[in-house]
């Protein structure tokens, strides 16, 4: 433990630029890479790359290939994360008498909750340290996180396409909690975040510097979004080219995947929002209470394994964090102090504007990028 | 914080310890430059010192002249030996001739010095022991007034620091001079010689 932690004080000595953090996300790839130390933070590339599904790997290598001298990105060493679409979270506890058959029984919940025909990777971590007095002893509780090998094999194509070299694959959670963390180093207290993602969203506690609970949630930024479309069509008057960008075939799942949702398209919804705060969040309420109740659920869980431990506050983040009242209807329903994450502003990173405009949705790869110093 | 890694824990740690070589490479550089700096001081030092003890044993002819010069004087000093030896040893005795710059004016009105004597009393225990020592200064004056007869071998001897004084017996008076007599005032004092820690006197007198 000591030597690790002196290995990681001399890593902060002598680094002057940061691995390339390189996420596959739902709506786009995101590509990031710090210039200096843990002192004083800039950000020396960030290159935001369009592309959804499973083609969005290759869409992401022929748009970065021919400009990747331009960007002057320092080592090859590369860290991934995947979205969460693509990597199926689950707790599983595990009694005392059946603990010899643990390995057996995450083996096959990794096999039930990922379809793969090239197969299915897993790791699993427990939740709760065991020097920790105030968790349940008698029963462990342990992460299972599966990937399917396909994902894995695109992922790391695009890296070697890219000549880089792959160093780490996670889930986009942990980098999400990591950097969420590094902006509260202090807290002793149990804190929240929420990944409102476009395709999925997940929930994590997060104490004394460890992530403690995680478990995906049933709301998303695609549902958040489209209540807000319909909201805003009773607002305002029928918008021809924004509907066509933003509602094209709102209903199947081959339309959506054809669906364009991009920078723009959202700032649209922003702009069509002003002026109508309290609708919005009286819009919101229903979708608000109900991820409310999942995360009182998880609350609940939490508390009962952690003695009645509370959180101080929820940082949410992703997508859908940014859009319009959101953070007020999310704070409404959970009763909780909400915030969306500013992990540049709070770190002191200097970034570009593009990037502190989205800070909510670079928190992933600035996690990513921090691993080994945060 | 703890992460669940998909890729194996060997890829990450190997990327630490790439990060880490810049550091090792900084430190084996500034080890090598270290080495190099204090080989290189080492170095000019050793010539320096070489240049020193070349230029002390280089030939010096003043030297060399002076070193002749004293060796003939010592060869022509060997002619005269027997005689310089007691020289030298009288030499080495302590003298008075401190005492008689102001002994004129220290023994006050009224007194004339006729006469000054001093000798060294030494009694030896065999050839090389000496038992005891005392220097002797013998005074002959002539002193006009009983009062001052009386006093002058306390006030020599205040002068002298000598440990002892007395009017020797040979007083006599003098013709012509009223009131006057020709005294012998004897002062002793231990004496400490060259190369001893403590001064004795002779027996009868510390009796």
């Amino acid at each position: 433990m000591k030597w690790r932690f002196l290995g990681t004080t001399a890593l902060k000595l002598v680094t002057r630029h940061s691995p390339i953090a390189l996420h596959f996300g739902a709506l786009d790839t995101r590509l990031l890479q710090l210039n200096g130390g843990p002192g004083g933070w800039s950000v020396r590339a960030a290159e935001v790359l369009e592309g959804t599904g499973g083609s969005r790997h290759n869409a992401a290598v022929e748009a970065l290939g021919p400009r990747l001298k331009d960007l002057k990105l320092r080592g090859k060493d590369c860290l991934v994360s995947v979205s969460g679409d693509e990597v199926a979270v689950s707790l599983v506890p595990v009694d005392p008498h059946n603990r010899n058959r643990m390995s057996q029984t995450l083996k096959e919940t990794a096999m039930r909750s990922v379809q793969d025909p090239e197969g299915v990777i897993y790791r699993y971590m427990p939740l709760s340290s065991s020097d920790d007095d105030e968790t349940d002893a008698t029963r462990e509780e342990l992460l299972l996180l599966a990937l399917g090998q396909s994902e894995m094999r695109r992922c790391m194509s695009a890296v070697d396409a890219l000549r880089m070299r792959p160093v780490s694959l996670e889930v986009s959670a942990f980098p999400l909690a990591r950097t969420m963390a590094a902006t509260q180093a202090d807290m002793e207290d149990p804190w929240g975040f929420l990944h409102l993602g476009y395709g999925h969203s997940i929930f994590g506690i997060v104490q004394k510097g460890e992530l403690r609970f995680l478990k995906p949630m049933q709301l998303n930024g695609e549902r958040l979004l489209n209540t807000l479309e319909k909201a805003l069509n009773r607002f305002n008057a029928p918008d021809p080219a924004a509907l066509s960008e933003m509602l094209l075939n709102a209903d199947g799942p081959v339309e959506e995947t054809n669906r364009v949702v991009n920078r723009k398209s959202l700032q649209v919804v922003n702009e069509n929002a002003i002026g109508h705060a309290a609708e919005i969040v009286h819009a919101l309420r229903m979708e608000s209470e109900a991820l409310a109740q999942e995360v009182r659920a998880c609350l609940r869980h939490f508390a009962n394994r952690h003695r009645g431990a509370k959180l101080a506050h929820v940082q949410i983040a992703g997508m859908g964090a940014k859009l319009p009242e959101v953070e007020t209807a999310l704070g409404n329903a959970l009763g909780l102090p909400t915030q969306v994450a500013e992990p540049f502003t709070a770190l002191g990173i200097t970034a570009p504007q593009h990037v502190l405009e989205e800070q909510h949705l670079w928190c992933i790869p600035l996690g990513l990028a921090m691993r080994g110093y945060a | 914080m703890k992460t669940a890694d998909f890729l194996p824990v060997e890829a990450f740690e190997a990327h630490l310890d790439r990060r880490r070589t810049p550091r090792r490479l900084g430190i084996l550089g500034g080890f090598l430059v270290t080495c190099l700096v204090f080989g290189l001081v080492v170095s000019l030092e050793a010539q320096h010192q070489k240049d020193v003890a070349e230029l002390a044993e280089a030939p010096n002819a003043a030297e060399t002249q002076a070193g002749q010069e004293l060796d003939s004087l010592y060869k022509d000093m060997n002619a005269y030996v027997n005689r310089l030896d007691p020289l030298s040893d009288h030499l080495r005795m302590p003298a008075v001739g401190s005492i008689l710059a102001e002994l004129a004016s220290a023994v006050g009105e009224f007194v004339q010095i006729e006469k000054i004597e001093w000798e060294h009393d030494i009694r030896r225990k065999g050839i090389l022991k000496v038992e005891s020592a005392e220097i002797h200064l013998v005074i002959t004056a002539l002193v006009r007034g009983d009062d001052n007869l009386i006093g002058l071998p306390n006030r020599l001897r205040e002068y002298t620091g000598f440990e002892y004084a007395w009017i020797g017996e040979n007083t006599e008076l003098v013709r012509d001079m009223s009131d006057t007599v020709r005294a012998t005032i004897h002062l002793s004092s231990p004496l400490l010689l060259p190369g001893f820690n403590k001064a004795v006197m002779h027996k009868e007198v510390t009796k």
